[in-house]
């Protein structure tokens, strides 16, 4: 039996070793297949990369979010996938996270992240251009005004998830159609 | 549903976090038993019960504790995440998923076979008294039966007419140790004590509450790999307990050695000479370790033993608060 304290040092340096080793071991993965969720540095290294065909984009910002996204976040397995992150660029937290446009092929898909509805308030259908959305008003996780609005497009499901007001956010909806 | 389906279902997760919990939680006992050098086996049971027990409630613990932690941005900053290795596509097929499926698979037969429907058995066989031919008294010597006085249960000892070298114990209500008569032929007074001294152990502990709850927690797992291999090394572990109960019990080693000696390694007999050396059939493998794991509880005793006492709480604690904080991040 050895000492406490070199026992407590070996282990330590044993955790470390395990984390790093792990660490490596989540990276080849990524390495070894280029369409797994990852985060892209820009929007057209995103779409280059994956070969996604269609991405929809809003044309019209509130005021503090302007394009390009903050974020990317995209797969192309096992289902297409992309996520943009908008910060507000005028007041409010600096890095703070306003306003998520994410597109799927899976109606499931759910990204999470700094931006939840945490509270539903209301729920209502709402008619986007033709396509029948769902509009979802409430409140986030420090009890912040939050609407979400999303539809489906051909095989893709669309959700605009925004810290703003419902009319504001069915503007951005709005301007992502032809 | 398809493969891809059942593993991003909600049970899909839970059985594959558990697997690398485990896996985890393994690699950090092993670092723990090496770090401090442990021998004691009580200490190195406790810790090799952490990937058993730690695995059942860390995956609903995390998502009660953390709901974002199942959002793509805590994945994407984790130190592992399992989804990649799953979704990882070679000619068309996910040889990760796969692979886990079929070591799930195996698990399962495996824990239904060798465990589950031998306790099973030997639940509803324990029920029937065996045919004894005589009753063996350990409680002659003063010493050991003021020693099993104190114990909660004191389970009584019978000869059964064999003739194996045979020890065993019943557990339950009618709890008892069988000896077979030509084992007690074979032995001497002092070494069929220690002997049966150890069998009461096993029946003692089999009312352990942790060992209790460690045995229904690892049938909860009874697809994962890392907790049946984990839940062995405890219950080898287990025999080393209780053979430091017999001596603290008879306060003799050295009956307790040569009962071993007798009863587990008679010597070995050479081989056949068409005998292919170099095939070994799974059932000699099985008694090279068996054999090997019998030399080991020998030497030890006959080292002495070890205890650990100042590290018998905090290497499990260790260990326990290490596997947590590490698999948080294990996704």
């Amino acid at each position: 039996m050895r000492s406490k304290a070199f026992g407590f040092l070996a282990f330590a340096a044993g955790l470390a070793i395990l984390v790093i080793a792990l660490k490596a071991l989540n990276w080849f993965p990524l390495i070894a297949q280029k369409d797994l969720m990852r985060r892209y540095g820009d929007y057209e290294e995103m779409r280059t990369a994956l070969g996604i065909r269609q991405v929809f984009v809003p044309s019209y910002f509130p005021e503090d979010f302007r394009w390009p996204p903050t974020g990317i976040l995209a797969q192309g397995k096992p289902y297409p996938a992309v996520i943009m992150e908008f910060e507000r660029s005028g007041e409010g937290k600096p890095g703070e996270i306003g306003m998520m446009i994410y597109q799927a092929a899976e109606d499931g898909f759910s990204p999470g992240g700094p931006l939840v509805i945490s509270r539903i308030r209301e729920q209502a259908t709402y008619p986007l251009k033709g396509r029948s959305a769902v509009l979802e008003v409430g409140s986030g996780v420090k009890g912040e005004p939050c609407s979400r609005i999303s539809w489906r497009e051909k095989d893709l499901r669309i959700t605009v998830l925004a810290r703003l007001t419902p009319f504001e956010l069915m503007k951005v909806a709005e301007s992502m159609l032809p | 549903m398809s493969l891809s389906g059942i593993f991003h279902s909600s049970p899909g997760l839970y059985v594959t976090q558990a697997f690398f919990h485990s896996l985890v939680a393994s690699i950090v006992a092993e670092i723990a038993v090496k770090a401090w050098d442990v021998r004691d086996p009580v200490v190195r049971q406790r810790v090799f019960l952490v990937p058993v027990i730690a695995p059942v409630f860390l995956f609903p613990l995390f998502r009660i504790v953390s709901p974002g932690r199942d959002s793509i941005h805590f994945r994407l900053g984790t130190i592992f995440e399992s989804g990649r290795w799953l979704e990882l596509e070679m000619l068309g097929t996910h040889p990760v998923m796969g692979g886990l499926a079929v070591v799930f698979t195996i698990t399962t037969l495996v824990f239904l076979f060798q465990e589950l429907i031998p306790i099973l058995r030997h639940s509803f066989e324990s029920g029937k008294p065996e045919k004894a031919v005589g009753k063996v008294d350990c409680l002659e010597d003063p010493a050991i039966r003021a020693a099993m006085e104190t114990l909660p249960v004191l389970p009584a000892v019978f000869v059964v007419e064999d003739d194996d070298f045979l020890i065993y114990s019943t557990t339950g209500k009618r709890a008892a140790v069988y000896v077979s008569s030509s084992l007690v032929a074979a032995l001497t007074e002092e070494e069929l004590r220690s002997a049966v001294a150890h069998e009461i152990s096993h029946v003692v502990r089999s009312r352990h509450p942790m060992l209790v709850a460690a045995y229904l927690l690892r049938a909860l797992m009874f697809f994962n790999p890392v907790v049946l291999m984990e839940f062995r090394r405890a219950a080898q572990e287990e025999e080393k307990v209780c053979d430091e109960f017999a001596v603290s019990v008879t306060r003799n080693r050295r009956g307790l050695v040569q009962a071993l000696r007798k009863l587990y390694l008679p010597p070995e007999a050479p081989p056949p000479p068409n005998a292919r050396k170099t095939r070994k059939t799974a059932k000699e493998i099985e008694e090279r370790s068996h054999r090997l794991n019998i030399e080991s509880r020998i030497s030890r005793l006959e080292s002495g033993g070890d205890h650990d006492s100042g590290v018998r709480s905090l290497v499990p604690a260790a260990v326990a608060v290490a596997v947590v904080l590490i698999n948080y991040f294990i996704v």
